[in-house]
């Protein structure tokens, strides 16, 4: 996986995904959505809510979570082709284009295990900024495949 | 005749590793901490970014290349250094330091091997020279550094 800006770039605005200390984003035309525990306010994205999709505990290392460690403020699903998985996340909001500058990263950050296309910044932060399709992907790989981005800690 | 020389900056990676950049090559040093936004399920070498000015550049740790086993060591600075892309455009990266970078002036005669410390010194770096404090320091090529891809390195 390399990252392209001019492919991760969105008119329409991100998702901004939070788990722990770990914040993303996906771009609004992504086959994602969010669901909550309760309200209507989800942020709207390409995808409707889908029921019956089995749900993965993750920490901010993007790895599946150790047992009572799970975030659960909503459900990001994801969805690739026929697969498809809902991810415990601590929070989602919907942030606009227009605050949201794109960067590159050097193909030493990539591995075939990899989630994040770029980086970018917004406001006084910094996100990666992901496929669906990758991030599920590597959610979907079984553990201890690669080493190389093993061990990350904030 | 007399021999051609130039300046160079010896960068500490840690207690007993040092290479070198050429002097035109490092744009900035950044003392003491400096803060890091980690992305996950990138490779342990190149995990984080910082802001830069208007940018987000990658930080690599060239001692977690290198030692993969050794023990991590905090950043005691971190030097902003530039390089061309393969569309000749200038990009920035940060090296993680040990200490400050130091000056020295640097003559063709001093030209050695690279060091027995690692294997892989001749894949990231061009040429190597007899420093009389520390040894042989590696002279890095910058864009083969940032250029590496994990699946390529073992």
């Amino acid at each position: 996986m390399t990252g392209n800006l001019a492919t991760m770039a969105c008119a329409g605005g991100y998702l901004r995904v939070r788990i722990g200390r770990t914040q993303f984003l996906l771009a609004v035309t992504e086959p994602v959505h969010v669901s909550r525990a309760a309200g209507d306010d989800e942020p709207r994205t390409a995808l409707q809510p889908d029921d019956g999709v089995p749900v993965l505990s993750i920490d901010e290392t993007l790895r599946p979570a150790a047992a009572g460690t799970a975030t659960a403020g909503c459900r990001l699903i994801l969805r690739s082709g026929t697969e498809n998985i809902a991810v415990a996340c601590d929070a989602a909001d919907l942030v606009g284009p227009e605050g949201v500058k794109l960067y590159a990263l050097p193909p030493c950050m990539f591995t075939p295990e990899s989630v994040f296309s770029a980086a970018a910044s917004l406001g006084d932060n910094i996100h990666g900024v992901c496929r669906a399709e990758d991030l599920l992907a590597a959610l979907a790989s079984p553990p201890g495949g690669y080493t190389a981005g093993a061990g990350d800690t904030p | 005749m007399t021999a051609h020389t130039c300046k160079a900056w010896v960068l500490p990676i840690d207690d007993s590793l040092h290479t070198a950049i050429g002097e035109g090559e490092i744009a900035h040093v950044l003392p003491g901490l400096h803060p890091l936004q980690l992305l996950p399920r990138c490779p342990t070498w190149c995990r984080n970014v910082f802001r830069w000015h208007d940018r987000v550049v990658p930080l690599f740790d060239l001692a977690a290349l290198l030692r993969p086993q050794g023990v991590a060591v905090d950043s005691q600075a971190i030097a902003v250094v530039a390089y061309p892309g393969p569309d000749n455009s200038v990009h920035y990266g940060g090296l993680k330091l040990s200490a400050l970078p130091f000056g020295r002036r640097v003559s063709d005669e001093q030209q050695c091997d690279f060091p027995a410390s690692s294997p892989h010194w001749e894949r990231i770096a061009s040429s190597c020279f007899e420093d009389p404090l520390h040894g042989p320091i590696p002279v890095l090529d910058l864009a083969r550094v940032f250029a590496i891809e994990s699946t390529h390195w073992v």
